[in-house]
């Protein structure tokens, strides 16, 4: 059964499709990896996905729930705890210790204190960043920060995580240890993946590669 | 260049418009309000100065008495100075007309004198014509004693010649007849609508001053020379006349007005300042905001000059363009601004003032440049930070955001309170200078805005350890404060300092005035001509009058108060006198030195002639140096007399300070049995009102009020003269609250990314209006909070050391928790309205260019 | 202001309503005393006294004229008569005039005022003062004058040696066919001068020459038709004095009541006729106003014929200020029928830039 399902999606910006026509399905556990050059609309597609933004044409359904129509509260909430997020500038919240930042969907999602405690100790363990629980953003390095935002992404146990270009900003050692991290922590609770990238290594982490041009998949790539 | 200009600047400015909108708006309101104060300013002055610019003909030269009237007699002892220059003798008085009891001001002139002093006639054209057709409106004017000339304003509305105008002169009803009408001058400020000019001998009958002058102007005769002028007048002077350049006349009329205009300057300071905050927020905002057009232009091979630039030129742009507005806005603020100036002007000194202000070209290019140069100051700093940071580093994309160094803020903010503090205090420099005051409340202000951002922090505190995420948010970067926030706290802190320390002081100024009339009118009932306003009022009531009413018998006491102005070491001041007798027994002064009341008094009745004693006011005390037991030389038309100062007196009536004399030492001095104004105590079980009805009912020309009423007017005066600062401030507050909402958003576009990964994280739409508002609502807390005590301390400062200094009195400082806890609600509420648009649109945001158009 | 000043001094402008009014007319057979006829008559409406002069300095290097007037104009009647210090019912005009022939200037100032505290003739006695400008007989019958204008100061002592001159018949000259038009005329033509005059720039010249002094007081002098006159003061040096008075008509032609009457050194009217006549033999067009005066002028008479030569040709008043009249006087040589110059002259020349029609 899949866990997301895209339809005939398109998505136009003025008079021109960015993307059109796009199926997809993401069984549970499953990795993507959206393959293909600048602007060829994968951002535009992962966003799509992460209802982030809606498309002009298409259903997308999460866990059969159509994202097309929910509600911007309902939305909110499947990204609160369906969805995960990991983007190429982190994003993380400058005022929040890499920790805060971690706990940050969990306390969204009103956890009680101790599972709070305990999942973000568990988190911060798993991306091998217990001795910088208390840091600021500011103080750690791009590949740390990524490793945060992957945290973050997969406190609340999503049952999808959208990266785009994850490791795009980051150095190739720092970057292949997101990766890593990444595969493992997605295997470990058993999360889907979708993860933009241009870099075939990045790649090499995924089930499938979707190859993407001009807002399409390429032939045979499904 | 101008192609980039076009391109990059223009075309930016047009399609953020809302920025542009804001910005212009912030520049055009400072402008504004600066402008609108500066023109009500001029119109104040301008109505004072009118008489000596627009009546007289410039002269060089007048002639009058220290004290008392000038006797004409003494002028043919100045008939040899007719050589050198003419001369105009002029009487002046006011006319209250009946109808409506608006005051006119009555300027008694040789009107066939007067063409002796023109120095040069009509074209020969319109001689002829004018001689035909006013030749019998000459003899009409000249041998009517009743004839007005009135200015062509009030011709426009209605009035013509061969009206009558009825009303009240002193107490006496009379009846004026419109003889001719005054042209306005060319070139010259437009006559007042109120002058009413007469013929000197009928002026001076109906005046009931026969023989008696206030001024004679002199002027040059072609090719004559003024020193030389001025020494044969000096040679000739009799003793007890004192001759000034014309300009001190006007000057006497600047000091007037100098509490409202303090007032006012204090007020376009607030303009500046809270201006300056939000420009320099503006620009650093939009520098921010286009910081990688800027960065690519540099990496294109732009020099940095060239950048700088452009940004300057867009500061220009934005500054030439609100500054226009802004003089439009400011014309029209000032009609608002004048009407208050006028009515103060009117209420408290009786003196007319403009109706309307004009917009003179220096002005509009004062604000322009101002305007124009306040954009560039602020802009240079961002403009040059854009040029000179390595382009690489300004396409960062976060790392901009530095934290601002409150700890050493906070250090400076008190450092700078506390110099300010001590400087306003601890120096003790002559009376009338002020300009530690001044340099002291700088600091303080200063310190003020420094600690609404060394308070940002400790506001922030709660967030560190809440574990509700949405505070957490709001809250955390309240504890690493940015400029931004910097900025819009401290603006709001200057703005809501200026408003409390005014408000403040202004209230400490009429509870103290207030318990000072409270304790000064006693008095039943209080009678005076109608049309009289405060002690530049010209009208006075006969002896006649004032003896037969203090003799009614319901009468227990009364007290004749006459009040004159006088010249006292070459500096305006007025002499009054009272009934000292009456005063101690059934009055309430307010004696600041020379022992307990009544007791100056009594010794001032004790002394009578033979010791003469005199009590002086606090202003007057400051003024002049003077304290009690020092014996002053009294100028009086016979001459200098000595008196004893016996007691100082809390006065706020004038700030020209005034003497208070005996009556009978007055008559025997002065020979002036006349009455300003007369205090009558009633016998028990009269009535007031009845007894002021009967009164109204027997002298029509009289105006009668009761205790009450009068004390009411003077509050309704008090509070209407500061009604209008109130609505200045309020309009540097609103500057403030929408330089927070401007902050804010700055904010809120720089932090997109952020914004965006919260909503990715699943917040929503209101979650995030939120955090966006409550982080709004602490900089506001900062401002505010800051504010209070920022404004407490320069109210102090106002109080105490501004005002003793300046004026001359001394306040008791009283906090008006109510007007406190006003301004917190208001700075609140309008925060709040302008911060829920504002975070609303700043939760929708979009993460940046790439996300939405894919990378 | 300037535009209210100038208004009220346009309303002062020598304004005469015509009639009489109840002021007195002058009558013949009207007894002339003296001090008190040199003094003012207020029961008359206009009354001037007229004060002119030659003067040289010591070593005659230097000729000055000058022309002091005090004129008093009566008010309409009215029941409001102003104050004791500024009267409604009598107000006074003066002008002066200083010609310096070597400097060729010529200066001018006015003067208006009530009658009062700065202006005021006494009625007893010749004791007239206008501001600073004063004229006044004393006991001896010497007459002090003071006048001031543009910087000059004038200090003059004018001595009458002779009794004064009557012109006109029975104390009457008449100025037309209407009886009212009448006025009584007196005149000192040759008064000894000496004083002291300060120029501008600063020296102080002793000045003596010769001054001629004229006093008139009527109701209404000129008649319908009169537009303006000619006056001529001529002192010649062989002790004779001549005063020339032309009344001229609307048409340009003489009125018949036009007089020359001859004055002997001793002060006595030798002959008076109505035969004579002022031939322009030049025009001079005033550059200020644009009027043209006959100047010179050639007064013929008896026989005799003497030209009068202006000192300067600008000697044009312009009296916007006072009584609004604008006129030429100017200080004249007098020269005979060979050229040789045998007197001095004062001549007024008026009513060429402007009727003078119910102004006197």
């Amino acid at each position: 059964m899949a866990v997301l399902q895209a339809r005939g999606v398109g998505r136009r910006f003025e008079s021109s499709w960015v993307v059109r026509a796009l199926d997809l399905d993401l069984v549970a556990g499953e990795r993507i990896a959206l393959l293909g050059p600048s602007g060829c609309g994968k951002t535009t597609f992962l966003n799509l996905l992460g209802g982030l933004d809606r498309p002009d044409e298409g259903v997308i359904l999460l866990d059969g729930e159509s994202l097309h129509q929910a509600s911007p509260a309902r939305l909110a909430d499947l990204r609160r705890s369906r969805l995960g997020t990991v983007f190429q500038f982190f994003h993380l919240i400058p005022t929040l210790t890499a920790e805060e930042n971690i706990e940050l969907p969990l306390r969204m999602l009103a956890w009680p204190e101790a599972r709070i405690r305990e999942r973000c100790a568990e988190l911060i363990q798993a991306v091998g960043l217990a001795h910088r629980a208390a840091a600021w953003p500011s103080e750690l390095s791009g590949g740390e920060m990524q490793r945060v935002a992957v945290a973050r992404a997969l406190a609340a146990r999503p049952a999808v995580l959208l990266a785009d270009e994850p490791t795009g900003n980051l150095d190739r050692a720092s970057g292949q240890a997101v990766l890593s991290l990444l595969a493992e922590l997605t295997e470990q609770q058993g999360s889907a993946l979708v993860m933009v990238t241009h870099s075939e290594a990045a790649a090499g982490i995924c089930h499938r590669v979707l190859r993407m041009e001009d807002g399409r998949f390429l032939d045979g790539t499904l | 260049m101008t192609w980039l200009a076009r391109r990059l600047v223009t075309r930016a400015l047009l399609r953020e418009w809302g920025r542009t909108l804001l910005t212009l708006a912030a520049v055009s309101l400072g402008v504004a309000v600066f402008l609108s104060i500066r023109l009500a300013n001029r119109a104040a002055v301008a109505s004072f100065e009118q008489f000596t610019l627009g009546v007289g003909q410039g002269s060089d030269l007048v002639i009058r008495t220290e004290a008392g009237p000038l006797w004409e007699s003494r002028l043919p002892a100045l008939r040899p100075l007719t050589e050198w220059a003419w001369m105009r003798p002029i009487i002046e008085g006011s006319f209250a007309r009946a109808q409506t009891m608006e005051g006119f001001q009555v300027l008694g002139l040789d009107l066939v004198g007067l063409g002796a002093s023109a120095n040069s006639t009509l074209p020969s054209s319109s001689e002829e014509t004018l001689h035909r057709s006013a030749t019998t409106g000459f003899y009409a004017t000249l041998q009517d004693p009743v004839a007005i000339l009135i200015p062509a304003a009030l011709a426009a509305e209605g009035w013509s010649p061969g009206d009558l105008m009825e009303g009240f002169i002193q107490e006496r009803a009379v009846r004026l007849r419109v003889a001719g009408i005054l042209p306005d001058p060319p070139h010259r400020p437009k006559l007042q609508r109120n002058l009413l000019v007469m013929d000197l001998p009928a002026a001076q009958r109906l005046l009931g001053r026969e023989g008696e002058l206030d001024r004679v102007e002199w002027g040059l005769r072609p090719g004559g020379n003024l020193p030389h002028f001025e020494a044969q007048a000096r040679r000739l002077l009799p003793p007890g006349l004192i001759m000034e350049p014309p300009e001190q006349r006007a000057e006497s009329g600047r000091t007037m007005t100098a509490a409202f205009r303090f007032n006012l300057t204090i007020l376009s300071l607030i303009a500046l300042a809270v201006g300056a905050y939000l420009l320099f927020q503006a620009f650093d905002a939009s520098v921010n905001r286009r910081r990688e057009t800027w960065a690519t232009l540099r990496a294109l091979g732009q020099a940095p000059s060239g950048v700088m630039r452009l940004v300057l030129f867009e500061a220009a742009l934005l500054g030439l363009l609100g500054s226009a507005l802004g003089i439009g806005l400011g014309w029209l603020l000032a009609q608002g601004t004048v009407q208050g100036v006028s009515r103060t002007v009117n209420a408290l000194y009786g003196a007319s003032a403009a109706q309307r202000a004009g917009m003179p070209a220096p002005e509009a290019w004062l604000a322009v440049a101002i305007g124009t140069g306040a954009c560039l100051i602020a802009a240079w700093i961002p403009a040059r930070r854009a040029a000179r940071t390595p382009p690489v580093q300004l396409l960062a994309r976060e790392g901009h955001l530095t934290p601002t160094r409150w700890g050493w803020m906070g250090l400076a903010a008190g450092t700078a309170l506390l110099l300010g503090t001590v400087l306003a205090y601890g120096l003790r420099p002559a009376p009338g200078v002020a300009w530690h005051a001044y340099a002291g409340s700088a600091l303080v202000l200063l310190g003020g805005s420094l600690l609404a951002v060394a308070l940002l922090p400790l506001l922030g505190l709660p967030g560190r350890w809440t574990r509700r995420w949405r505070l957490r948010l709001a809250l955390r970067p309240l504890l690493r404060p940015t400029g931004r926030h910097g900025f819009a706290a401290a603006a709001l802190a200057v703005a809501i300092g200026m408003t409390i320390g005014m408000g403040v002081m202004v209230q400490s100024f009429e509870r103290t005035v207030l318990a000072w009339i409270g304790s000064s009118l006693r008095a039943d009932l209080y009678v005076a001509p109608i049309g009289s306003t405060g002690a530049g009022s010209q009208h006075r009531m006969g002896a006649d009058t004032a003896d037969g009413i203090a003799s009614d018998p319901a009468v227990a006491a009364a007290d004749r108060f006459q009040i004159l102005p006088i010249t006292f070491r070459g500096r305006p001041t007025f002499l009054g006198a009272g009934d000292m007798g009456v005063q101690a027994s059934r009055g309430g002064l307010i004696l600041a030195a020379g022992g307990p009341f009544p007791g100056p008094l009594l010794a001032l009745r004790k002394g009578g002639t033979s010791d003469p004693g005199v009590l002086v006011s606090e202003t007057f005390s400051r003024h002049f140096g003077v304290r009690v037991g020092e014996v002053l030389d009294l100028p009086a038309p016979g001459g200098l007399r000595r008196a004893t100062v016996r007691g100082i007196i809390a006065d706020y009536g004038n700030e020209r300070g005034s003497l208070l004399l005996d009556r009978p030492v007055f008559l025997a001095w002065f020979q002036d049995p006349r009455v300003a104004s007369l205090a009558l105590f009633l016998r028990p079980g009269e009535s007031p009102e009845a007894f002021a009805a009967r009164l109204r009912r027997e002298h029509p020309g009289l105006q009668v009020r009761t205790n009450g009423a009068l004390r009411d007017q003077v509050t309704t005066i008090f509070r209407q003269t500061f009604a209008l600062t109130y609505a200045l401030e309020a309009i540097g507050l609103i500057v403030a609250i929408l330089g927070l909402g401007q902050g804010l958003t700055g904010l809120a576009l720089a932090r997109r990314g952020e914004i965006w990964s919260l909503r990715a994280l699943g917040a929503t739409q209101s979650d995030l209006t939120r955090i966006l508002m409550l982080e709004g609502l602490g900089v506001a807390l900062a401002g505010l909070l800051s504010g209070l005590g920022l404004g407490l301390l320069l109210a102090r400062i106002l109080v105490d050391v501004l005002n003793p200094q300046v004026f001359g009195w001394t306040l008791g400082f009283s906090v008006p928790w109510g007007f406190l806890g006003l301004v917190s609600l208001a700075t609140l509420g309008a925060a709040i309205l302008v911060l829920a648009p504002m975070a609303r649109w700043g939760a929708r945001l979009a993460a940046d260019r790439e996300v939405e158009e894919g990378a | 202001m300037k535009g209210i000043l100038a208004g009220c001094l346009a309303l002062a402008c020598g304004a005469t309503p015509p009639g009489s009014d109840g002021f007195a007319l002058a009558r013949p057979g009207y007894r002339f005393a003296f001090p008190r006829d040199h003094g003012s008559h207020p029961a008359f409406r206009t009354e001037w006294w007229y004060f002119t002069g030659h003067l040289w300095t010591g070593d005659g290097s230097r000729r000055f004229g000058y022309q002091l007037t005090f004129f008093r104009q009566a008010s309409p009647p009215a029941a409001w008569k102003g104050s004791q210090a500024w009267r409604s019912d009598q107000l006074h005009l003066a002008h002066a005039a200083l010609t310096d022939e070597k400097g060729q200037r010529f200066l001018v100032d006015e003067r208006l005022d009530r009658a009062g505290l700065m202006a005021g003739a006494t009625e007893d006695q010749l004791n007239l003062f206008q501001q600073d400008w004063r004229a006044a007989q004393d006991p001896s019958g010497r007459i002090r004058l003071h006048m001031s204008v543009r910087g000059a100061t004038l200090d003059l002592t004018l001595d009458p040696a002779t009794p004064p001159v009557i012109f006109g018949e029975d104390g009457l000259s008449r100025k037309g066919a209407d009886s009212g038009a009448a006025s009584h005329y007196l005149t000192f033509p040759r008064l000894k001068s000496q004083g002291t005059l300060r120029l501008p720039e600063g020296p102080v010249l002793a000045v003596q020459g010769l001054s001629w002094m004229d006093h008139e007081f009527s109701s209404s002098q000129l008649a319908q038709d009169q537009v303006g006159w000619d006056w001529a003061g001529i002192q010649l040096r062989d002790g004779r004095s001549l005063m020339a008075y032309r009344l001229r008509r609307k048409d340009g032609s003489q009125d018949p009541f036009s007089t020359l009457t001859e004055v002997d050194a001793a002060g006595h009217i030798q002959r008076s006729t109505r035969a004579f006549s002022l031939i322009p033999k030049g025009r001079w067009r005033s550059p200020a106003t644009g009027t043209d005066y006959p100047l010179p002028l050639v007064l013929e008479a008896w026989g005799e014929r003497f030209t009068l030569l202006p000192l300067l040709p600008n000697q044009e008043l312009q009296t916007g200020r006072s009584t609004g009249i604008t006129y030429w006087e100017g200080a004249c040589r007098v020269l005979d029928a060979t050229g040789q110059e045998i007197g001095d002259a004062y001549v007024e020349l008026t009513g060429y830039a402007h009727s003078l029609q119910g102004r006197f």
